[in-house]
């Protein structure tokens, strides 16, 4: 799942509203701040790592088999992370010392992580609604979304993001994640039933399910970073906040690269399980 | 949606073999089914034999038929000879699709 809420913006607020260096809690900072920062780079690169190098082999695979759901994905992948994070990075260093180059490195993060979620869906649509035309709607109302947002940001001062601008990319990045968790958790109960009579494989039930609450992480990771600053204001607790983000980072990152690529141990545990869900059945 | 021929046919079977009412057949293919995550529109023949082998039989059984499993290995032995035809099954592109992800460069 594309780290759409990755565990650097975790001393930021939605989609501009950031806290100055000056408005922290010291005491806070000063405690554990060096740690968690440390944290939050490693869990920050692991992620950008991992989606990186999905991203290459999905977008290769699509060359090889010209079908539009690996490319869709391998996009995804490629435009949070391989876009949208280095910018980040880069404007939360330079926000103190050039804030209008920082705010330029983040119009085009934020760019790269909208034109993520509009690559998700379409992603979703291809891999889990092949068939259908319908999820056309649901990729419209992201797109449509996520250019409102990306407009709205384009046209404000740094930090002034109109509510509205807000909104419109929390649509955009909440139906798109919220719609992969719903298609892939769904698919695999389905997988999960056939695999019980021999009719599906067990590993990409498994593979699918992981995809799933991956999804469902980074959709927690999110609420739980829009929470604490519709909680605390200006006052958000760091180092906890940047802790918990970081963690679920991590979680995202994890399940992300074993639902795509499961080690050879792990694929023997999802094998074990498969017998069980027989023996049920 | 619209019942596949397989399924069709599986139930004028299953009423005859297990002398239960047209609609009662129905919805208990429907149930075992849906236990096995397949549906009455596009379930094709090696899928109905799975659900027959291992799902009927207890939902048989449920509904106080007796003998289910002789009742099933008849109906295996007949849908195995129906004529199989391909119908678009989007749990099963949708698995193909992201058995496909894991293939690009990794091991098996």
């Amino acid at each position: 799942m594309p780290p759409l809420g990755y565990a650097g913006q975790a001393q930021d607020a939605p989609l501009g509203h950031r806290n100055e260096p000056e408005e922290r809690p010291h005491a806070e900072a000063a405690t554990g701040g060096s740690v968690i920062d440390a944290l939050a780079l490693f869990a920050a690169l692991a992620t950008w790592a991992v989606s990186t190098v999905l991203a290459v082999r999905l977008v290769a695979l699509s060359r090889r088999t010209g079908e539009a759901a690996e490319l869709w994905v391998g996009l995804a992948y490629l435009l949070a992370s391989g876009v949208g994070v280095p910018p980040f990075i880069l404007a939360n260093h330079l926000r103190v010392t050039d804030p209008v180059a920082a705010q330029l490195w983040l119009l085009v993060a934020l760019g790269g992580f909208l034109a993520s979620c509009v690559a998700l869906s379409l992603g979703v649509w291809r891999t889990f609604r092949a068939t259908s035309r319908w999820p056309l709607a649901i990729v419209l109302v992201v797109a449509v979304a996520a250019a409102r947002a990306f407009l709205a940001a384009l046209r404000s001062d740094p930090g002034r993001v109109p509510a509205s601008g807000i909104a419109a990319g929390a649509v955009a990045f909440s139906v798109a994640l919220s719609w992969a968790a719903l298609e892939s958790l769904s698919l695999a109960s389905v997988l999960r039933r056939r695999a019980s009579i021999g009719l599906a494989s067990p590993e990409v039930h498994q593979r699918v399910r992981l995809w799933g609450i991956a999804a469902l992480l980074t959709l927690a990771n999110a609420t739980f970073g829009t929470a604490m600053y519709f909680l605390y204001g200006t006052n958000v607790p760091v180092v906890t906040t940047r802790l918990v983000q970081t963690a679920f980072t991590l979680l995202v990152t994890a399940a992300t690269w074993i639902s795509f690529f499961p080690p050879e141990r792990v694929r023997r545990w999802m094998r074990s399980r498969a017998a069980s869900i027989r023996r049920v059945g | 949606m619209a019942e596949s021929p397989v399924f069709q046919q599986t139930v004028s079977e299953l009423a005859l073999e297990a002398s239960l009412e047209p609609k009662d057949a129905r919805s208990t293919l429907r149930r075992a089914l849906a236990a096995g995550g397949l549906d009455a529109g596009t379930v094709r023949v090696g899928q109905m034999l799975a659900v027959l082998r291992h799902l009927l039989p207890a939902a048989l059984r449920a509904r106080g038929v007796g003998a289910a499993e002789t009742i099933c290995t008849q109906l295996v032995e007949r849908v195995a000879r129906m004529e199989d035809r391909a119908i678009p099954d989007a749990v099963q592109i949708a698995e193909a699709t992201f058995a496909r992800f894991g293939s690009g460069g990794s091991h098996s």
